[in-house]
């Protein structure tokens, strides 16, 4: 049994995440303390991807990621190589699809946060910048961890955008979603079995430790 | 009050629903592999008109299909693009026997590479870089082919890196013609479509041609329908519409 899309499926999820949230929290942070002027418009572009079919994401992916097509032609010029059908270009998809997971999350626990901290900050000369990673972060763990859960779990489902502008390239970006379905289209039920049990399986694993973790978190 | 509502919303929905108002025309559900769309829009056009029967078109790639139907999908007619497929059916007693309808060919086609046009399909795929899109291998027949033209043209190994996979020869076609992927194997018929006309092909002349067959499964609703059908798929008239779009 070949578990290279289960593996592709996890490393895809987790540099996802990882990236996401770099993007998402200073976006959540301007979204929540220091809204400017049109903050509706943005915010309703952040949502665009819960609202928006994952084959209409996709398609618009394909355009913008292709060698036409302003992402695919940035992606050119800085690094020199295309990037459709590359493990950096669905990375790039599912952080897209994903922006909502990670910053809904984020602004909720940053709005929840005790003003008074940050005025504090101010007063005591914070830029805020430096109360953003000093002040706002640290208070803000348990929210960022769930966030992080939220984008992993959201990016361990993607199918749709990744069916759509993956190119189903074995090791690259044939992800364990496309791999079933692939599986289950040429009649290798015995594969597709395998693959969905240990993704099942994973996936229980994965959230049986977020659980136990926060279980912990409350006790303590 | 809102009960009555409710029904009056119910019955406006119903109506607006295909194939649950209570129509009285018939209705043929028909499966058919990507490749064909062209041929068969125009056909089922011809035959809606002088038969009075309507057609709901639903495409896949062959393998998707087939895996469908053997899960009780109510199709009224099955229209493959390979022989295989529905002599297993046929076999497997979940269809009747197979018929052909069209032979079609695979080409290499590509909208960025339009001057190389003198150079066979070879030589493109040699001399040029960049992604080459060919249907799944698997589930596809117009991905089987290219892959074994490439196998036994000593190509393959040389190409591995570059391939990337469409589910169905429509997807293949997208890649390439937004240009994400330059080159790729698509059907004749797709080449010869207005879409295909805005760019360039090159016949693979070491390739197969590939048979393409149909059956009516046991489960269709009007089988008799379903026959009708089938003659005329089979008929003069559709054979050369059919062959007007890149089929023999």
């Amino acid at each position: 049994m070949d578990y290279t899309p289960l593996l592709l499926s996890l490393q895809l999820a987790a540099v996802t995440t990882f990236f996401l949230l770099i993007f998402a929290a200073p976006l959540a942070y301007i979204l929540v303390f220091h809204p400017m002027r049109g903050v509706s418009f943005v915010e309703s572009f952040v949502g665009l991807p819960l609202v928006l079919p994952p084959t209409v994401f996709g398609f618009f992916l394909l355009i913008l990621m292709g060698p036409e097509g302003v992402i695919g032609r940035l992606h050119q010029t800085a690094l020199g190589t295309p990037l459709i059908f590359t493990f950096g270009g669905i990375v790039i998809a599912a952080m897209l699809h994903g922006i909502p997971y990670a910053v809904q999350p984020l602004k909720t626990t940053f709005s929840k946060l005790d003003r008074r901290l940050l005025e504090s900050a101010a007063v005591l000369g914070c830029s805020r910048t430096s109360s953003f990673f000093r002040v706002v972060l640290p208070n803000s763990l348990p929210g960022i961890a769930s966030a992080a859960i939220l984008c992993f779990a959201h990016t361990m489902g993607e199918f749709g955008v990744i069916l759509m502008i993956g190119g189903s390239i074995p090791g690259e970006t044939r992800v364990a979603s496309i791999a079933v379905y692939e599986y289950v289209e040429a009649m290798r039920y015995k594969e597709a079995w395998q693959l969905s049990i240990a993704m099942l399986v994973v996936s229980y694993l994965i959230l049986l430790a977020v659980n136990l973790l926060e279980r912990k978190n409350h006790a303590a | 009050m809102s009960s009555a509502l409710v029904s009056i919303a119910l019955i406006v929905l119903l109506n607006f629903l295909p194939g649950i108002s209570g129509a009285t025309q018939e209705n043929l559900f028909i499966a058919s592999a990507t490749n064909f769309i062209r041929p068969l829009e125009e056909l089922t056009e011809y035959y809606t008109e002088h038969h009075g029967t309507t057609v709901t078109l639903s495409y896949g790639s062959s393998g998707k299909l087939y895996a469908q139907l053997l899960h009780g999908a109510p199709y009224d007619i099955f229209l493959s693009a390979d022989k295989k497929r529905p002599a297993l059916l046929y076999k497997q007693g979940v269809c009747e026997a197979p018929f052909k309808y069209a032979t079609g060919r695979v080409v290499l086609w590509s909208a960025t590479y339009k001057k190389n046009k003198t150079k066979n399909w070879k030589e493109v795929l040699t001399q040029t870089k960049g992604k080459v899109a060919i249907s799944n291998t698997e589930t596809a027949p117009y991905g089987e082919v290219p892959l074994r033209a490439l196998q036994s043209s000593g190509l393959l190994q040389a190409l591995q890196s570059r391939l990337i996979f469409g589910q169905s020869v429509g997807q293949t076609f997208l890649f390439i013609r937004s240009g994400a992927a330059p080159l790729g194997f698509i059907a004749l018929s797709q080449a010869l479509s207005p879409e295909g006309m805005q760019g360039t092909y090159w016949p693979i002349t070491e390739s197969d041609s590939i048979e393409q067959w149909g059956c009516v499964p046991h489960s269709a609703s009007n089988k008799q329908e379903s026959r009708n059908l089938q003659e005329y798929l089979t008929g003069q008239q559709a054979q050369t519409i059919i062959h007007k779009h890149g089929y023999r």
